[in-house]
């Protein structure tokens, strides 16, 4: 007989209850499925008013990150077999409004990465004549960790203060911004300093350092945000000392 | 297995943003309760509480140095009974744990590179606790 393991998923149904419940699905244990083919199964044959985001299904898209077990967990990168024999609790991400069932609302996660300007900045673009920026690989080496980011959210659910403090750009956001800021072609590390430093920047962050474990690409997000706050104790100093060197 | 609810089809659905109602869960109050890793944070940043108890101790030394030798000697005495010795050594165990647990952190603002080479994490809290020890001797040499 084929061998089976339950899924404890967590429902929403605004239009049933007002509260979320769990419903229990028993689902082939089987040694090639990860979790989000079993929640693909549950879909397929047992219930198809379940509702979760998956696009990719190799670790890539960032979009079937979920609570497995209480741990943020990017449910297409787990295998079931590591969970026998289970019962397996599945919930939405943490700290994240509730859409329906496992789907919750990104809007806040897109408008603080926003506000962390994530992307090249130079103060004049140069002219396509000009070629080529050009970088060594030792200086791509420096900003390469940070720029693995898929924006899976895991480290938002993974860290409390984000649930306490909801002004918290939050891990992600900061530690992109540390991945422009390390970029020898970027001369916007000005423009990332005010959202970085004001209420909610790093100094909100408390270092639990949990961001960083549970971030499937092996991007330190806690790391990033302490060395920030050196730059940004550095930037004060300078400015102190300085005032009239332009910063 | 639970049946699950039924969908009412057929009606004119009229779509708009998060309707009819988002659930935004709330934060317990014990969420440090939850996970291993976050009730070692708690401890590591109450164990802070026992740093500062340390300040208020010299303090008191220095202001018993102020008024006087009889007023120092009073607070020697102090000093030797045994609440006073269960009082310290408990300061001591926790400043002892919020140092190393503190020290285990520095590679996550140090980040140093060796001919292009990032120097190993174990190697930046070896190296922070190696100085530590070495300042904590040259005080308990100086004292002695």
């Amino acid at each position: 007989m084929e061998e089976k393991i339950t899924l404890s998923v967590q429902r929403y149904l605004p239009e049933v209850d007002s509260k979320p419940f769990y419903q229990d699905y028993e689902v082939p244990l089987k040694k090639k499925w990860v979790i989000l083919d079993a929640l693909n199964y549950i879909k397929d044959d047992l219930d198809g008013t379940l509702s979760y985001r998956w696009s990719c299904r190799m670790g890539v898209c960032g979009s079937c990150g979920m609570m497995v077990n209480d741990r943020p967990t990017l449910t297409c990168e787990s295998f079931l077999e590591e969970y026998a024999p289970g019962p397996i609790r599945i919930a939405p991400l943490e700290y994240f409004g509730i859409i329906r069932d496992l789907v919750v609302n990104t809007d806040d996660f897109i408008d603080k990465l926003k506000s962390a300007q994530p992307w090249l900045i130079t103060d004049q673009e140069k002219p396509l004549s000009d070629g080529a920026y050009h970088q060594t690989p030792e200086e791509k080496e420096i900003y390469e960790p940070y720029s693995m980011c898929i924006n899976c959210m895991l480290c938002y659910s993974a860290c409390p203060i984000v649930g306490l403090e909801p002004t918290f750009v939050g891990p992600a956001a900061i530690a992109l911004a540390q991945r422009y800021n390390y970029d020898s072609r970027d001369e916007g590390t000005d423009h990332r300093n005010e959202a970085l430093t004001q209420e909610g920047g790093i100094y909100s962050c408390t270092l639990v350092g949990e961001c960083s474990v549970v971030c499937p690409k092996g991007v330190d997000p806690a790391g990033a945000i302490q060395r920030y706050k050196g730059t940004a104790a550095l930037r004060w100093w300078e400015s102190v000392l300085m005032p009239w060197k332009e910063s | 297995m639970k049946d699950s609810p039924e969908i009412t089809k057929g009606e004119k659905i009229q779509y708009s943003r998060f309707k009819p109602e988002m659930y935004q869960p709330s934060m317990s109050l014990f969420w440090w309760t939850k996970r291993t890793p976050y009730l070692w944070f708690i401890l590591r940043e109450t164990t802070s509480l026992f740093v500062g108890m340390y300040a208020i101790l010299m303090l008191i030394q220095l202001n018993a140095l102020r008024r006087g030798a009889g007023s120092w000697e009073a607070l020697i005495d102090w000093f030797q009974t045994p609440l006073s010795i269960t009082l310290h050594t408990v300061i001591f165990l926790f400043v002892i744990f919020h140092s190393i647990t503190w020290f285990m952190l520095t590679p996550k603002v140090i980040e140093l590179r060796f001919r292009g080479k990032k120097i190993p994490d174990r190697l930046i809290i070896a190296g922070n606790i190696f100085f530590w020890m070495m300042i904590s001797l040259a005080v308990i040499l100086m004292i002695i």
